[in-house]
C-alpha cells in the first residue's frame, strides 16, 4: 500500500508528468495517426454505401467518436476533479481545464457534422430532439468550466472551481437527458429515434471502430500536450521548468 | 441557531427593496412576451407555460447576484468558519431566507400573471405548485454558481452563464406541468418530479455552495 502510495505522489509532481508525458506522446500520436489514416480510407471509400442513406451515411465516421469523446471527456473530467478536489493534485487540477477546451470541440464537432446530416436526411438542419438538446446543453457546460477557468485569478483555485462546477454538472447530465427525452415525448411523440441501427456489416463497422480507437488516442496526445504547457506556464519559477525551458532554446 | 435565523431575516428584510428587484424583473419580463407577439387569447395561453418559466429563470439569475457577494466582502467567510455551525447549514439558512424575499414573490406574481395570460382555473394552480416547488430548486442550484462566481467583479453573466444548463430540468418538469393542467390532464407526475428535484438540489447544494466559497475565496 505504502509503495502505491509513493507511486501515486511521484506521479503527480509535475516534473515527473512532464517527462513521463513526454516520453509517451509519441506512442499515442503514431497509432492515432495510422489508425485515423486508415479508418478513413477504409470508411470513405472500401465501405459500401448504405442502401438507405447513400453515401450520406459515412458522416458517422467523424460524428460518431466525436460524440463518444465527447461524453468520454466530460467524465474523465469529473473524475480529475474529484482527484484535484480529494488529494490536491496539480496534476488532476490541470487536466480538468485543459480537457474542457477538447471537449467542447468534440462536442462542438459532434453537433455541427450531426446538423450536415441531418439537412439531407431528415431535411432541416437542427430539430429538437432530445439527444441534440442534451448534447448542446453539454456544450454550455463545457463553456462554463472554459469561462470560469478563465474569470478567476489564481490557477489552483480556478482549477478546483471548475472541479466543482463539472461535478454539479455530472450529477445534472443524467437528469437534464431524461428530462428532455420525455419533454420530447410528451409533446410530439418521438418523431425521430436517430437511425434505426441496421445492424452494420462489418466492413462499416470496422472503420468506426478503428477511428474511435484512433480519436481517442488522438485526445490523449492532444490534452498531454495542453497540460505540459499548463505544467510550464505554472511552474514557471520552478528549477525543472526552466531547465525545460533553457533546454528548448536554441542557445 | 435561533439568533442567525433572525440574522439572515434581519439582513434580508434591512434590503428588502433590493430583494423585491427580482420580483419587477420578472414582472416585466412576462410583461414583454405579449407585447412581442399577437395578443390573441389563444395564442398567450399556448406561450404561458414558456413565458413563466423563462421569467422565472431570469428573475431567479439576477437575484443570485445578492447572494454572497456582499459577505465575503465583508469578511463573513471567515467568521462563518470559526463558527460552532457547519458552513453547509449556514449557507441552507441563507437559501431559505433568499427564497422567501425572492421566490415567494415570484410565485405570487406568477400566479396573477397567469391569471393575466387568460389561463383556466387548472392552469392557474399549475402554475402556483409548479412555482413553489421549483423556485426553491433554482435558488439552490443557483447558489453553486454564486459561490463559485462570488468574488469576481462582474460575475453576474458568468453565474447566468454557469448556471442557466442547470436549470434545463425544472423548467421543463415546470412548463409541462403548466401546460398538462391547460389540456386537462393530471400534473402530479411532473410535480413529484419537481419535488425530487427540490429535495436531491436542497440535500446537495449547500455542500456544493460550501466547497466552493471555501475554494474561491482562498
Amino acid at each position: 500500500m505504502n509503495r502505491f502510495w509513493t507511486t501515486f505522489h511521484q506521479w503527480g509532481s509535475p516534473p515527473t508528468f512532464y517527462r513521463f508525458a513526454r516520453a509517451l506522446q509519441p506512442w499515442l500520436l503514431v497509432p492515432a495517426v495510422l489508425l485515423i489514416v486508415h479508418g478513413m480510407y477504409a470508411g470513405l471509400v472500401l465501405a459500401p454505401a448504405d442502401y438507405q442513406q447513400g453515401d450520406g451515411f459515412r458522416i458517422i465516421y467523424v460524428h460518431v467518436p466525436a460524440a463518444w469523446l465527447s461524453l468520454f471527456v466530460y467524465t474523465s473530467m469529473v473524475v480529475a476533479g474529484a482527484v484535484a478536489l480529494i488529494w490536491r493534485m496539480k496534476i488532476a487540477e490541470v487536466y480538468v481545464v485543459d480537457a474542457a477546451y477538447a471537449g467542447a470541440g468534440f462536442t462542438a464537432v459532434a453537433l455541427l457534422t450531426g446538423m450536415l446530416w441531418g439537412k439531407p436526411m431528415w431535411g432541416a438542419w437542427w430539430v429538437w430532439d432530445a439527444r441534440l438538446t442534451s448534447e448542446l446543453i453539454l456544450l454550455f457546460l463545457y463553456l462554463g468550466v472554459i469561462a470560469l477557468n478563465r474569470a478567476l485569478p489564481d490557477r489552483r483555485s480556478a482549477a478546483r472551481a471548475c472541479a466543482i462546477l463539472a461535478i454539479v454538472g455530472v450529477i445534472n447530465v443524467p437528469i437534464v437527458h431524461y428530462s428532455v427525452e420525455w419533454w420530447n415525448t410528451l409533446h410530439q411523440g418521438a418523431s425521430i429515434t436517430r437511425f434505426e441501427k441496421p445492424a452494420m456489416p462489418m466492413s462499416m463497422l470496422w472503420p468506426l471502430l478503428e477511428l474511435s480507437l484512433g480519436s481517442m488516442l488522438f485526445y490523449f496526445w492532444s490534452v498531454l500536450l495542453r497540460m505540459r504547457g499548463s505544467l510550464l506556464e505554472r511552474e514557471r519559477r520552478q528549477a525543472w521548468a526552466r531547465a525545460v525551458a533553457a533546454d528548448a532554446q536554441p542557445s | 441557531m435561533g439568533a442567525l435565523w433572525i440574522r439572515e431575516l434581519r439582513s434580508y428584510w434591512q434590503s428588502r427593496f433590493e430583494a423585491l428587484q427580482c420580483l419587477a424583473v420578472f414582472s416585466v419580463v412576462l410583461l414583454l412576451f405579449p407585447l412581442g407577439v399577437d395578443p390573441e387569447p389563444e395564442l398567450l395561453r399556448l406561450m404561458a407555460p414558456a413565458v413563466i418559466w423563462g421569467s422565472a429563470l431570469l428573475a431567479c439569475v439576477f437575484g443570485l447576484e445578492t447572494l454572497f457577494r456582499q459577505d465575503l466582502r465583508e469578511g463573513w467567510l471567515e467568521q462563518a468558519q470559526t463558527s460552532i455551525w457547519p458552513l453547509p447549514l449556514l449557507l441552507a439558512l441563507r437559501m431559505v431566507a433568499h427564497w422567501m424575499f425572492t421566490g415567494v414573490p415570484v410565485v405570487l406574481a406568477g400566479v396573477l400573471g397567469a391569471a393575466a395570460l387568460g389561463m383556466s382555473e387548472p392552469g392557474i394552480r399549475a402554475v402556483g405548485w409548479s412555482l413553489l416547488l421549483g423556485t426553491p430548486s433554482l435558488v439552490a442550484l443557483g447558489s453553486v454558481a454564486a459561490a463559485l462566481t462570488a468574488n469576481l467583479t462582474g460575475g453576474a453573466m458568468l453565474s447566468a452563464l454557469l448556471v442557466l444548463p442547470l436549470y434545463v430540468p425544472v423548467l421543463i418538469f415546470g412548463a409541462s406541468a403548466i401546460a398538462l393542467a391547460e389540456a386537462g390532464q393530471g400534473t402530479d407526475a411532473s410535480l413529484y418530479l419537481m419535488g425530487c428535484s427540490l429535495l436531491l438540489s436542497i440535500l446537495l447544494a449547500p455542500l456544493a455552495s460550501a466547497a466552493a466559497l471555501k475554494v474561491v475565496a482562498e
